[in-house]
């Protein structure tokens, strides 16, 4: 059972969640446009 | 709880290790009897602090993982643009760096950064073991070096995940698929040097190697760089961006990186043995332990599981 993160903590974890979140998507664009570039 | 064969003798080398006497042993004993069998049980029910609550990394580990971390990105963002230079979209990465001159520059002088990281890991582990050696508690099972029984827990979790057995393996302090990663890693970082090496050092290397060779060479190593780059960045977006942020436990984040503990919970599931560990060497530990199964009602009485013709027959 995990005690609940304070105010500081969800927000350290959430935006490094998000910042990878944007990354991967950043990802998938670019493998897709160095796949698909003529 | 009865421990596994392979779990007891971790147990017993770790108490030897720690030189714990006669009373404490009773205790530590006495402590795993009352325990649940089922260790889903047990890591359900304790409390954790979600930035953790069990120390597992001290803080040279902690900055090798920042440099690498750090020095990964921005190689990543400077070393594709370089690669891919005609294409659209390298171009604003080029000219937001103060162009592909730049790029280049900043993109080797983050390398010796990163190799640095690496050579600073290296001595880490080593004199760190050596000490461990020198003190006699050493013990390889809780290293990183791959071992027959990670083949078994790779099956064995296999079978887990398949629904064909109920619980998950007794894991070390690194289980298979940190080792996996851990020394793909290692491979790619060599690759990287040795590949990169070779765009700066060609006449190093001509050197080196049989004048047939010299060439092959090259051309090897100009198609090795970018795909081994690429490679590496697909598994930290997939594989380990799941296993720290994405994964059931673990979401949103786990804090292991910068506050160097684990959580109770995760430490029961993925690091049983280690867990033994810590109980042995940490009478907190052993304390929360106990007061946390009590409250809930969760403790056996001593025997019944480990002594089963006392129990229901």
């Amino acid at each position: 059972m995990m005690k609940p993160m304070t105010k500081w903590q969800k927000v350290i974890a959430y935006s490094s969640l998000a910042i990878v979140l944007v990354w991967t998507v950043l990802g998938f664009l670019a493998i897709y446009v160095i796949l698909t570039e003529k | 709880m009865q421990l596994s064969k392979h779990a007891r003798d971790v147990l017993e080398t770790s108490m030897q290790q720690n030189k714990i006497d006669d009373a404490e042993k009773k205790e530590i004993e006495e402590l795993i009897s009352v325990l649940p069998q089922d260790r889903v049980v047990i890591y359900k029910n304790v409390v954790s602090n979600p930035i953790g609550d069990i120390y597992r990394y001290n803080i040279h580990i902690r900055i090798q993982h920042m440099l690498t971390f750090v020095t990964f990105l921005t190689l990543a963002f400077t070393g594709l643009p370089i690669y891919f230079f005609e294409a659209f979209w390298a171009e604003p990465f080029n000219s937001l760096m103060g162009g592909v001159n730049v790029s280049r520059v900043i993109h080797r002088t983050i390398a010796a950064v990163m190799i640095f990281s690496m050579l600073y890991h290296i001595l880490t582990i080593t004199l760190g073991s050596v000490a461990r050696i020198k003190l006699g508690i050493f013990d390889i099972r809780r290293t990183i070096i791959p071992l027959f029984k990670d083949i078994r827990d790779f099956k064995d979790d296999i079978l887990y995940f398949a629904g064909r057995l109920n619980e998950r393996p007794e894991m070390d302090k690194f289980n298979y698929k940190q080792k996996i990663h851990y020394f793909a890693a290692a491979f790619g970082n060599l690759v990287m040097i040795i590949s990169g090496s070779s765009f700066l050092f060609p006449a190093f290397w001509a050197s080196i190697l049989p004048e047939s060779m010299a060439s092959h060479f090259q051309e090897l190593m100009r198609l090795s760089h970018p795909h081994e780059a690429l490679l590496a960045l697909l598994v930290i977006a997939f594989w380990h961006w799941y296993n720290v942020h994405l994964a059931p436990g673990r979401f949103p984040m786990q804090w292991t990186f910068l506050t160097g503990k684990i959580t109770r919970e995760h430490q029961i599931e993925e690091h049983f043995l280690e867990y033994l560990r810590n109980l042995v060497e940490d009478p907190e530990e052993r304390e929360h332990l106990l007061d946390m199964m009590e409250s809930r009602e969760l403790l056996t009485e001593i025997g019944d599981e480990a002594n089963p013709k006392s129990g229901d027959s």
